[in-house]
């Protein structure tokens, strides 16, 4: 279970991802009604997103992704595992 | 475009896209018809319609609600979805933004999949082309088999295109347009999914579902996304067919869809999507060109990082709203004495025409019927129409989206969603926009949280009246209090709100735009059409009961009326035993209490000073800050989340409103009776009275802040990878259950007595 460790240390959420950093999304953790409406918006594995902002007191994160921006709550950034490049 | 005598043919247009590409202006510019246009996503959720007429066709076109994808996820996609499938309209105008080109193909391709006529108009090919781009339409076309037009629609350019299009597939022949619409089709998933959605289609095709569905394959794909509604309308109302054969696909699709989660260890929407979104980057790439990079700076990228900066985002918003009241009220309070001086310099052509100051048709049709005519005109639209211009301004450029993301927070603290920060900033020009605005929401829950904060939020006629009474007499200072007041109250309601209430709040989804021109035009109308429901509704009420009024005096009712309210106004509130009737009229429009007050203490002879002590004003304010929203709004509370309910927060508001206004009057009698040395002039006790009153709800707060009703999401979850089929499956640690390995698809009652020791 522990063998990949060197990629566990990779991963981070898109909460908690430093802003200007770009990654690819390895899995979005969130219910059926969210990951339907996040892949709706082209979140899904495999997809390329850079997180372009943060807005302060634990506020939303600003993505870029397939060429549109889109302001996202905390609590669903915390559910968007990235793996940054 | 007139309507030519003779009109051959009739043709149905839906139009429908991705919020903000510019489908209200394309529907402006075809229709000429004033709808609402706005860089809000979703702002379209009402059906709009018009007819223009081209080269003897008639043309009826509908305005479809803007949404990003075909499921079930909002109202709005359904009523999309719905309209599409079930009306079948005769053609389909897909907008797209050029800019964000492959987002918008995603929908363009689910569209395609509806088997309905398509016809592109990229939309915004200005604004691509300064990018340094190009889009090679005529590939687009081939790819797609489906026209395509570049538009500008806010200069109406391509417009007319797009018609003379639709106008030629009309022409050709109906099966030529049925292959086009069979190479639509070529867009295949990758092998196993397409196998899987293959497999459902064969199956729907040989029973008789055919007949309920335009597109199998459309059908086919909603169903292996497990879509309730696709499958309701499929199966539920099927009376002829057997339970057992409609188990038979059920099970072949859930079976697919457990085979293709499993392989895949995504869940079935997001593989679907992702496909689809593959699709469209092929297509992008085919026919998206770079001309030339376009590097370096610009103000516009300045312009969009400060009005995002965690610092100078909220100085910027700060600055903004003070703006828009200076302005508006500065504005306003000109023209307003204008029409104020106006009415004055007729009043003695007047009294000579009625015969006298005494005479009752001077006072009913002159006092009553027009000086109320004249007050608003003069007291309410000077205030609200610059309000709605700033308004628009600001969601024409796009700034609204912006302010949402640095609010969002706070919004969420006060149990309701970022996106309500654009009805309580409508909330202070007018409720009933602010309310029309909440159906921007997502759930129920949520616009029903927000109608009650923003209707709390305290509209301009509120602020007449703190202004024209409070701050008029006793100065600004005291006004502000009132506000911080208010302010505390919303606060207090809506913490206790997230205290009683466990669910969650629908978290922020909200799409960022360029920064935009507006179009000066489109701008003004959309002004003028805010404007106009709100002269519609107020300005005859304003008369009818400015003139009713009089009668009332005339016939001597109101001293009744005031005696039976006199317990609560007079030993309660502490008021004047005059006021009580006038309470009243600021349910129908809450400037009318400040309005018709001063009209019946002229009549007395006095000031408004020697009528009313300090207190009683403040009291005679907060009452109008607090008690029921006006009878405008509650109507379009009614209609957007029931009447039921508007009655209920109707009812709420009035107890606060009386509560809070008792308290502050016997805190007041309270400290008079102490006889306080430093206390010595009425303000002074007044705001001494602010004080025990701030430090008592303080209090208050705290008690609601301790008392844990709600558990805490913590923050900074660690992830775990956990191998799940092939692929690798991150579980936040919280979640992590020490007893089955294989957990994401297990939530067990275990796991939340783990989550609940913690």
């Amino acid at each position: 279970m522990r063998s990949n460790k060197k990629d566990q240390n990779e991963l981070l959420n898109l909460a908690n991802m430093p802003p200007k950093v770009s990654g690819v999304v390895v899995q979005v953790n969130a219910g059926r009604r969210a990951v339907q409406r996040l892949s709706g918006l082209g979140i899904t594995p495999g997809t390329e997103i850079t997180k372009m902002s943060q807005a302060p007191f634990r506020g939303p994160v600003q993505i870029s992704v397939r060429g549109s921006r889109l302001a996202l709550g905390r609590g669903l950034a915390h559910k968007i595992i990235i793996r940054p490049n | 475009m007139e309507c030519p005598e003779e009109i051959k043919k009739s043709i149905t247009i839906a139009l429908a896209g991705n919020p903000n590409v510019g489908k209200s202006v394309v529907f402006n510019q075809l229709t000429g018809l004033s709808q609402t246009i706005g860089n809000w996503p979703g702002k379209t959720v009402k059906k709009a319609e018009g007819k223009t007429y081209f080269h003897d066709y008639e043309f009826r076109i509908i305005d479809l609600p803007g949404i990003y994808n075909l499921s079930t996820y909002s109202l709005e996609e359904i009523i999309a979805r719905e309209y599409v499938i079930n009306e079948k309209p005769d053609y389909v105008i897909n907008v797209i933004d050029a800019n964000r080109f492959e987002r918008n193909l995603f929908f363009t391709l689910q569209l395609l999949m509806l088997n309905c006529n398509v016809i592109i108009c990229l939309n915004q090919f200005d604004l691509l082309k300064r990018r340094g781009y190009d889009i090679d339409v005529e590939k687009m076309s081939e790819l797609l088999g489906v026209p395509v037009v570049p538009t500008i629609a806010i200069h109406n350019r391509g417009i007319h295109e797009l018609l003379e299009e639709i106008i030629k597939m009309d022409k050709q022949e109906k099966e030529e347009t049925d292959i086009a619409r069979q190479n639509i089709h070529n867009f295949q998933f990758g092998k196993e999914i397409e196998e899987k959605v293959q497999a459902i289609e064969r199956l729907l095709n040989k029973k008789k579902y055919i007949n309920k569905i335009n597109s199998p394959r459309f059908a086919a794909i909603k169903l292996l996304e497990g879509d309730e509604h696709c499958t309701k309308e499929l199966f539920n109302k099927n009376d002829d067919s057997t339970p057992k054969s409609e188990e038979h696909i059920l099970n072949e699709v859930e079976d697919a869809r457990v085979k293709l989660e499993q392989m895949h260890g995504e869940q079935i929407s997001s593989i679907l999507n992702s496909e689809l979104f593959q699709i469209a980057d092929k297509i992008e790439k085919q026919t998206l060109i770079l001309n030339k990079d376009q590097k370096g700076f610009k103000w516009v990228d300045l312009i969009d990082h400060i009005t995002i900066h965690s610092f100078f985002g909220y100085i910027l918003l700060a600055l903004i709203l003070l703006g828009v009241y200076t302005a508006v009220f500065e504005f306003g309070g000109w023209i307003s004495g204008l029409v104020d001086g106006l009415f004055e310099s007729w009043t003695p052509a007047a009294l000579e025409f009625f015969g006298g100051e005494d005479t009752w048709t001077f006072k009913i049709f002159w006092s009553g019927l027009f000086g109320s005519f004249m007050g608003g005109v003069g007291g309410v639209l000077p205030f609200v129409i610059p309000f709605f211009l700033i308004i628009e301004i600001l969601q024409d450029i796009g700034y609204l989206p912006r302010a949402a993301y640095l609010m969002d927070n706070f919004m969420h603290k006060l149990g309701i969603h970022g996106k309500s920060i654009i009805p309580i900033l409508l909330g202070f020009g007018c409720n009933v926009p602010a309310m029309t605005a909440s159906s921007i929401m997502e759930t129920q829950k949520d616009k029903r949280r927000s109608i009650l904060i923003s209707s709390m939020i305290p509209c301009s006629a509120v602020s007449i009246i703190v202004m024209g009474l409070v701050a008029a007499n006793h100065g600004i200072g005291l006004a502000l209090l009132l506000y911080v007041v208010n302010f505390v109250m919303i606060i207090v309601i809506g913490r206790i709100l997230t205290k009683i209430d466990t669910g969650d709040i629908t978290e922020l989804i909200i799409e960022i735009h360029d920064f935009r021109r507006p179009n000066l035009k489109v701008t003004l109308k959309q002004t003028w059409h805010r404007a106009k429901e709100f002269v519609i509704i107020a300005l005859p009420l304003i008369i009818l009961l400015g003139g009713g009024m009089e009668i009332l005096l005339e016939l001597g009712i109101v001293d009744p009326i005031n005696a039976a309210l006199s317990p609560i106004i007079v030993y309660f509130l502490g008021l004047p035993i005059g006021v009580g009737v006038y309470l009243f009229y600021g349910v129908l429009r809450k400037e009318l209490n400040l309005v018709l007050l001063e009209l019946y203490v002229a009549s007395l002879g006095l000031q408004m000073v020697e009528y009313m002590s300090p207190i009683q004003m403040v009291v005679f304010s907060i009452i109008t800050m607090l008690y029921v929203p006006c009878l405008a709004t509650i109507i379009t509370i009614g209609n957007e989340v029931g009447h039921k309910y508007a009655t209920h927060l109707s009812l709420f508001q009035v107890v606060i409103a009386l509560v809070i206004g008792g308290l502050l009057n016997w805190l007041y009698r309270l400290i008079e009776a102490l006889n306080i040395s430093f206390l010595i002039t009425d303000i002074q006790m007044v705001i001494a009275t602010f004080v025990i009153f701030f430090i008592l709800i303080g209090i208050f707060l705290v008690l609601v802040e301790r008392t844990k009703l709600v558990k805490k999401i913590s923050e900074g979850r660690k992830y775990h990878l956990l191998p799940i089929g092939s692929e690798n499956i991150c579980v936040p640690e919280e979640n992590k259950c020490a007893t089955c390995p294989r957990h994401p698809a297990h939530r067990g009652n275990h796991h939340k007595k783990t989550a609940n020791n913690r």
